[in-house]
């Protein structure tokens, strides 16, 4: 069977419309009122008094409830599916309840929006005053709101954020409102998706972080959907589960979400907030059938919270298995298999031994997706890499893993979670991105859990399943190397710089867009995998004209590319700077240049200090702005996650000035080796040359908090050096 | 074919590029005119960082008599314009925006491309937006807008616009300069007889702006023509371009309508007949206040307590929400409005500050004024004049300016914002014009003193920093704003001055509840790698505090001088004392460099092992000219040098 996806920017949505700008209009005012009426009488004992614990006292505000109840109806007799059922209908009910203690929060909260998009719509505010008076917010002076995208999170529909949706809302501004006031409101909203000749909708997985921008005392969410739903949810990091609880309503099924008493979380560094801090995860399905192929669907009225190591393959094998139906815009998937097989037929794919094959494949994919959009998804990737291997025989395995954000494959819920990666012989392909190469390594997926899948066996049904890991990369081999030629000019008061920067691996991956920006790497994709001249089959006038649209595009990055190289200098070193050249020496984009290596040439002012006729000259300096942990962060209660292992080396030569000797090499010297890194400087000179070498190597992506102490030493070692001067004397 | 056609390849690049979406087809439509493509090579030479230009910028506006929505008899006027943009780039892209509002219709609105021999319009009507600021609660401010893409240099594109301004009064100003270098810009006004209008020539020095005068059949025909104009470019910190740039303000200053001569904005006095008039529109309800000033007042028996009482508590207690349509741009809020809701703009803070004090029983007066973006005298009969409203208080024979908008500024002192501008202070059939007071670099002081000793490789020390005047007021609005969680970190951060190796500990500070005090900040202090130890000997520097300007520093392309908004002195006093048996040696020069609007004053003294910096930087002045552009540079320049340099501690 098919499936249908849903597509968020191919919906219809009931209601939206463009309205013009301006006051409500007041015979809506009943109306959304008498809609929110009956949410005020509903049993809410957290929304009951307007206290706080003490200890937030000193918080700008405290959220005392916040409830979300979702109901999804197919408003149907017969089954959504069935004939002349063309939506779903959403309701839902919010409840907000927040005491604002200082005047920020009094800013934050100083307007409030609601929806009026359908005749059921309501919305109704309440404001009490520290003297327990309370009265209703007047809705009367509301103004329509132009865009949906600027109403906040705490005023939006879940369906207006989910699906983007442009219905109306209002906003209108709280009357004396005051610090130490409560604010509580009520809404319900209507809306209708149109699921014509859908047989599944997938909604898109929500991932709710427990702690918010201030403390939570109840914070709920109730997922209410009849009996053609099916519901996953998967909570992490001590988060709360969702429950399954009686609903109202026999038919109907209803999974709770409650979070009480969360304070808010610090913001720090080297933290994934996903993977240390408490969230849920949840989605809902809606199918008709209770087995789809290649969903990760769960089960009938029960809460999915996982999917065994046969289900996850099996599902991944389906999906993957019916990737070439799927659409890439009007077109399927295996319309570009087929197309791209028969131009590189053409190319002469036949005769190419097979391992420049597989390599121009790979390339001709990275063109394709060069010249797209968006990205391919990693299962479409996996498909039309291996599909294109399949055209000459070649073997290739699928994998499939989960992104090290995510965790382990035991935590996947959603098929948007699965990673897909294609393995031939011992070689691992990832995904393509504008500059990736054949084998290059994907940062989310370094080291991460992996099964190797094939299609199970049609009589038993059996599958292979083989667990693998997938290569990690160490510190060797994601580096960033800086060689930095110096020299003060003559006015010793700025510095000439030529900085030569090499990197590999993942390094390479994080600066290769920068470093290429503004720099024609398209206009010659095609020689990467042996591909024709755009022009080769080209009329004269369409030649002229594509040849005068490379030309502006050169000259067009020509004069960008020095403003972007210099604005991206003065952030690093923090000041204005003089911009002299930029030399592409090494794309990083072919097997043959694979490490990106560029020169930058710059003049550099605030490098020197004076005192008297001596000079201090921060080399040290030139690694630019390295990390300061204050105070509030050398207590650690997380985890460390520094993103990925990876080496940092600075080599500075620096041409001592005639007339002039040099001291403070030893004071220089650093040196910190510890679990988690390596600091080490050290300073010589020789031949009228000053150098300063700079080693800095996060040894591995994620550590222990226990190891905190360590990472505070190697930190501060790099931030205190980075202070340091070389002293220049006059010889005489 | 799936695969993208190889025709496109470079293409979609530039169009990512220039922020294009439109499809090839629709640029290979257009076609340049040879005269178009000499005068956009010529002017792309001239203009190197323009992509586009504007060929000829023609408004022409008619005059016609009619009815305003409070009945009264207006002259309406009718525009009809016509602008010609030229590409100077290929594949050049722009908008062209036509705001409106309730007062000002937007009639009609195209866009044409030139093809072949003629024009083809090619969109009737623009994208429709919003654009009420982030300061602005809701406004009936309004803009369409037409995209303009350019294949080539030299093609054309046109776009033709009729407005109708509903009543006169609101047809302001109108400046010269655009967003791009203009070959032409001719503003013509068709006036009958029956119409009395003035075009008041502001800035018009050293630009070439013609001006031609016809009579003809019952009209006078204004022709200004201004060419081969730059573009207007932003610039971080620019003078406002009212102070700068040529443009027209026009005065209908009185017309004929069946026999009857009826006034528009002639004299000052029939503008302030008109705010009057929608002052009094308010529609007060004083004694709904009653209750709230004899609360306010309590227990208050000087009668300054009184005023500051209320004046605070409108400063304290009505939110900035500001709700403009129509004529509610112009008639303030009823005091009980705003007493009520808590919120109000400026008319409405102003209106019930107003009416409090007057219950209160002072001599207070509601008062226009412009902000300094508006460089206008109050003698000009014109509405751009003014653009906020304040509260005028006669008081034991002193005048004080109240602006309830301004949060946390102490009575008797003014805004930057308002200083030095004329006010317009409302008095029954009469009213008063007299300039706010301006202040000194003096009175608006940040003065630091630190007192360090040398430990080992770090200095430790006390720190204290004491604010005054406007100095005072912007670290209250930025301070009392906070959330509470984050006030402690924003005062260790203010006495760290953005050092990353200052930390500050038992930070104390003077009362900040009172607004009328000096703030005080004061803690302990360490700062760590800022002693070089090389050798032996130690370099420190102690110049902590350096007050970077590094921003006012004009590059090569800068076209107009900076408006630093602001005049404030710094002043530090930094101490250094080193254990006995050391001593100090190269010491600095000191630098001393004294202009019309600004100064600076350095000194080290050495005393025994006691080492002290005097500084001083006085910013007298807040506008920087273009032809100060070369002593202002070499002033920051030198004392960045300045703090450029160290003491060498070392054996005695």
């Amino acid at each position: 069977m098919k499936k249908l996806l849903l597509l968020i920017l191919s919906i219809t949505i009931y209601g939206a419309s463009s309205f013009a700008q301006g006051v409500i209009d007041e015979d809506f005012l009943d109306n959304i009122d008498k809609n929110a009426t009956p949410l005020w009488s509903q049993a809410a004992t957290q929304f009951a008094n307007n206290t706080t614990p003490d200890k937030y006292n000193k918080e700008s505000a405290v959220i005392i409830g916040f409830k979300r109840e979702l109901s999804i109806d197919k408003k149907s007799k017969f089954g959504f599916l069935t004939k002349g059922e063309r939506s779903l209908t959403f309701y839902e009910n919010v409840r907000f309840k927040i005491k604002l203690n200082d005047k920020n929060a009094v800013n934050a909260f100083t307007e409030f929006y609601f929806r009026y998009s359908d005749k059921e719509d309501g919305f109704s505010a309440k404001l009490y005053k520290n003297n327990g008076v309370a009265s209703n917010v007047n809705l009367a002076d509301a103004v329509r709101v132009e865009s949906t995208g600027s109403v906040p999170e705490f005023f939006k529909s879940f369906f207006d954020q989910e699906l983007n949706a442009q219905n109306r809302y209002y906003k209108v501004a709280i009357p004396d409102l005051e610090p130490g006031d409560v604010l509580e409101y009520v809404a319900i909203t209507k809306s209708k998706l149109d699921v014509r000749g859908n047989g599944i909708i997938q909604f898109s997985p929500q991932y709710e972080l427990c702690s918010k921008k201030y403390p939570v005392l109840f914070n709920q969410i109730a997922i209410e959907t009849d009996d053609k739903s099916y519901f996953k949810s998967l909570s992490k990091n001590g988060a709360p589960e969702f429950k399954k609880e009686a609903s109202v309503n026999s038919e109907f099924f209803r999974y709770v979400f409650t979070d009480t008493d969360r304070p808010t979380e610090k913001d720090v560094n080297f933290i994934n907030a996903y993977r240390q801090q408490p969230f849920t995860k949840f989605q809902v399905i809606y199918s008709n059938k209770e087995d789809v192929k290649g969903v990760l669907i769960g089960t009938k009225g029960e809460i999915k919270s996982g999917f065994t190591k046969e289900d996850l393959a099996k599902r991944a094998w389906e999906d993957y298995a019916q990737t070439g139906d799927y659409f890439m815009g009007s077109v399927p998937v295996q319309s570009y298999v087929n197309n791209l097989w028969a131009e590189l037929k053409k190319l002469g794919a036949k005769d190419w031994p097979e391992k420049e094959y597989i390599k121009n494949v790979y390339y001709r994919l990275r063109n394709m997706v060069l010249f797209r959009d968006n990205y391919l998804s990693d299962q479409t990737a996996a498909y039309l890499f291996g599909s294109l291997l399949y055209q000459r025989d070649i073997k290739s395995d699928l994998i499939i893993s989960v992104s090290n954000n995510i965790g382990e494959l035991k935590d996947v819920l959603f098929d948007n979670e699965i990673r897909y990666v294609t393995r031939v012989g011992k070689d691992f392909y990832f995904n393509f991105t504008d500059h990736s190469n054949p084998g290059e390594l994907v940062e989310s997926l370094l080291g991460s859990e992996a099964y190797l899948i094939q299609e199970p066996d049609k009589k038993s049904a059996v599958q292979v399943i083989q667990p693998i890991k997938l290569p990690d990369a160490t510190f060797e081999q994601n580096t960033a190397l800086f060689e930095i030629t110096a020299s003060l000019n003559p006015d010793l008061n700025t510095m000439a710089i030529s900085r030569v920067s090499s990197y590999k691996g993942i390094s390479k991956n994080r600066n290769i867009g920068d470093a290429l920006k503004f720099t024609p790497y398209m206009v010659t994709d095609y020689k990467y995998y042996n591909g024709n001249d755009p022009t080769e089959n080209m009329k004269a006038r369409e030649e002229e004209q594509y040849s005068n649209m490379i030309r502006t595009l050169k000259e067009k990055y020509k004069e960008e590319k020095p403003k972007f190289v210099k604005d991206e200098l003065q952030k690093e070193f923090g000041r204005k700077l003089t911009y002299k050249n930029f030399t592409l020496n090494s794309d990083g984009r072919s097997m043959k240049t694979l490490d990106l290596k560029y020169t930058e040439e710059f003049e550099l002012p605030g490098m020197v200090r004076k005192a008297g006729k001596k000079i201090l000259v921060n080399l040290p300096g030139l690694v630019g702005s390295q990390l300061q942990f204050k105070k509030d962060e050398r207590n650690r209660n997380n985890d460390i996650d520094v993103d990925y292992a990876r080496t940092l080396i600075w080599k500075i030569n620096f041409k001592i000035p005639e007339g002039y000797t040099l001291e403070g090499l030893t004071e220089l010297a650093a040196n910190v080796d510890n679990e988690i890194g390596t600091y080490v400087c050290t300073a010589t000179q020789a031949n009228g040359t000053a150098t300063v070498e700079i080693k800095k190597v996060y040894k591995k992506a994620t550590f222990s908090k226990t190891k905190w102490n360590d990472m505070l030493a190697f930190v501060d070692a790099a931030f205190n050096t980075s202070f340091k001067n070389l002293l220049l004397k006059p010889s005489k | 074919m799936v695969v993208i056609p190889p025709t496109r390849i470079g293409l979609k690049y530039l169009m990512v590029f220039a922020g294009l979406f439109m499809a090839v087809s629709v640029y290979a439509q257009s076609s340049v005119k040879d005269d178009d493509l000499g005068l956009a090579n010529s002017f792309s030479k001239k203009y190197k960082d323009d992509d586009i230009m504007l060929k000829s910028s023609y408004q022409f506006f008619t005059f016609d008599k009619g009815k305003n929505a409070l009945g009264d008899k207006v002259v309406e006027i009718e525009e009809n314009s016509e602008y010609e943009y030229l590409a100077l780039k290929k594949y050049s892209s722009t908008a062209h925006p036509e705001f409106y509002n309730r007062f000002i219709q937007l009639k009609n609105f195209k866009r044409a491309i030139w093809y072949g021999n003629k024009y083809y319009t090619m969109e009737k009507g623009g994208y429709d937006r919003s654009v009420t600021g982030d300061e602005t609660f809701f406004d009936d401010s309004r803009v369409q807008f037409f995209g303009l893409r350019f294949t080539d240099v030299g093609s054309a594109q046109r776009i033709t616009v009729k407005k109708q301004y509903g009543d006169g009064k609101y047809l302001t100003r109108i400046f010269f300069h655009s967003s791009y270098p203009t070959k032409e810009r001719i503003l013509e006004f068709k006036v009958p007889d029956w119409l009395t209008v003035e075009f008041k020539k502001m800035n018009f020095e050293g630009f070439k702006v013609e001006l031609k005068e016809t009579k003809k059949g019952g009209y006078t025909n204004y022709l200004f023509i201004a060419t081969d104009l730059p573009a207007f470019k932003s610039e971080y910190r620019r003078i406002g371009r009212a102070s700068t740039d040529p443009h027209i303000i026009v005065q209908i200053k009185s017309f004929e309508a069946k026999g009857e001569i009826l006034k528009g904005f002639d004299k000052v006095d029939d503008v302030y007949a008109w705010n009057n008039r929608l002052y009094l529109m308010a529609g007060n309800d004083k004694d709904k206040l009653k209750s709230t000033v004899t609360k306010i007042t309590e227990g208050k028996t000087k009668d300054i307590d009184k005023i500051k009482a209320i004046y605070y508590w409108v400063q304290d207690n009505i939110r900035y929400i500001a709700y403009e349509d129509g004529y509610s741009g112009y008639i303030p809020a009823s005091v009980q409005d705003v007493l009520t809701k808590k919120y109000g703009d400026c008319k409405g803070m102003a209106n019930l500050l107003t009416e409090m004090l007057k219950l209160g029983g002072y001599n207070a007066h509601f008062t226009w004024i412009g902000t300094r973006s508006l460089p206008y005298s109050q003698t000009l009969p014109a509405l751009c004049v003014n653009n906020h409203a304040i509260c005028t208080l006669y008081f034991e024979n002193k005048t004080y300016f109240l602006d309830g908008t301004e949060k946390w500024v102490p009575f008797g002192q003014n805004a930057f914002r308002i200083q030095g501008k004329e006010v317009m202070i409302a008095d029954g059939d009469k009213f008063q014009i007299i300039p706010v007071p301006t202040t000194t670099a003096d009175e608006n002081k940040l003065f630091t003193k630190a007192d360090f000793t040398l430990e080992n490789e770090t200095l430790k020390g006390k720190v204290k920093v004491s604010l005054t005047g406007n100095q005072r007021t912007d670290f209250h609005q930025s301070y009392q704003e906070l959330p509470t969680t984050s006030q402690e970190e924003f005062l260790n951060d203010f006495l760290e001055f953005g050092n990353d190796n200052l930390v500050a500990t038992n930070v104390k500070t003077s009362d900040l509840k009172n607004r009328e005090l000096p703030v005080t900040i004061e803690g302990d202090i360490d700062l760590t790698n800022s002693v070089n130890s090389i050798s032996g000997d130690k370099y420190v520097g102690i110049d902590f505090f350096p007050k970077t300007l590094e921003r006012f520093v004009p590059d090569e392309k800068r076209v107009e001088g900076f408006d630093l908004d602001d005049i404030i002195k710094f002043e530090d006093e930094v101490s250094l004392t080193i254990p006995a048996g050391k001593l100090f040696t190269d010491k600095p020069d000191n630098l001393e460099i004294k202009n019309d609007g600004y100064e600076f004053k350095g000194e080290y003294i050495i005393t025994n092992n006691k080492l002290v910096l005097k500084k001083t930087l006085a910013i007298k002045n807040s506008i920087i000219k273009k032809a100060d552009f070369a002593s202002w540079t070499k002033f920051i320049e030198s004392i960045k040098e300045f703090n450029k340099y160290l003491i060498t501690i070392t054996k005695k």
